[in-house]
């Protein structure tokens, strides 16, 4: 991944596959409210263009808990987007399109006492 | 390119500053390790060197004798130098601000305490650290104390 030739004097700046999959991989999980290692990120080339696939689940809240208002589409939308937006704003990458791919739900059990705490990961639902 | 080892043989001569009573001579290390303390003073940059090499910096730097030209690679001529540098961004700083501010930073560093032209400052990030790789602490035993 080159920046774009001209805007920068005296040198160019790479951004390696690895240093941009894993930033995308926890903007998205940021969005997604997981954790960054349930991300799997894809990347590839549109014309010179990023395009960016992500597989991830998505974390909800306990569902006997008060609602976030949110359903998951239009969560997963406003993930959409703000993928898009952030990998553009962070790594300067013209980015042609972002597919995001809900791959399961964690809900997300507050824990009740502090010993014996569940897992933060919480349950995993298909 | 000029492999950085720790006994390097390659040195220049600048004309530009040897006189009638003697040459000054600058190593391709002294230029390295001035654009490696540049760079790693540079906000958002969390660290130089690809995975070997700083998998090694770890190790130097337990035994405190940190390569301060470690992720760095110069090609010194006669009056310019080139320099590669390849770093680890701190999330969530903005990759290209940090490839710019560190490509200054160098820069700067080299024209002023060198005194050599600099032709060009290629960097690679490959890789970004996040705060959260540091934390090796169980979330859910954190909680128990």
């Amino acid at each position: 991944m080159t920046a774009p030739p001209g805007d920068v004097p005296r040198g160019r700046t790479r951004i390696t596959t690895r240093a941009l999959t894993r930033l995308i991989a926890r903007v998205t999980a940021d969005a997604l409210a997981v954790a960054a290692d349930q991300v799997t990120v894809g990347l590839t080339d549109a014309a010179g263009r990023l395009s960016v696939h992500v597989r991830a689940p998505i974390g909800i809240g306990a569902l006997t808990g008060p609602s976030t208002g949110a359903t998951v589409l239009e969560r997963a939308e406003r993930a959409q987007k703000h993928i898009r937006h952030e990998t553009a704003r962070l790594t300067g990458t013209d980015v042609v399109r972002v597919v995001v791919q809900v791959t399961g739900a964690l809900i997300r059990s507050t824990p009740r006492r502090p010993q014996r705490a569940p897992r933060a990961e919480g349950r995993r639902v298909l | 390119m000029t492999n950085i080892d720790p006994t390097p043989h390659t040195s220049t001569v600048i004309d530009g500053l040897s006189t009638g009573t003697g040459k000054t001579v600058i190593h391709d290390s002294v230029v390295s390790k001035i654009a490696g303390i540049a760079a790693r003073e540079v906000t958002g940059v969390y660290a130089l060197g690809g995975g070997a090499a700083r998998a090694l910096g770890a190790i130097r730097n337990a035994i405190s004798s940190t390569d301060l030209s470690q992720g760095v690679s110069v090609e010194v001529g006669e009056t310019q130098v080139a320099v590669d540098i390849s770093l680890v961004a701190e999330y969530p700083i903005e990759l290209q601000k940090v490839a710019d501010d560190v490509r200054f930073a160098v820069i700067t560093a080299i024209e002023t305490l060198v005194g050599m032209q600099v032709t060009e400052v290629n960097i690679t990030i490959n890789d970004v650290h996040m705060a959260s790789d540091d934390d090796d602490t169980d979330p859910a035993e954190a909680r128990v104390q």
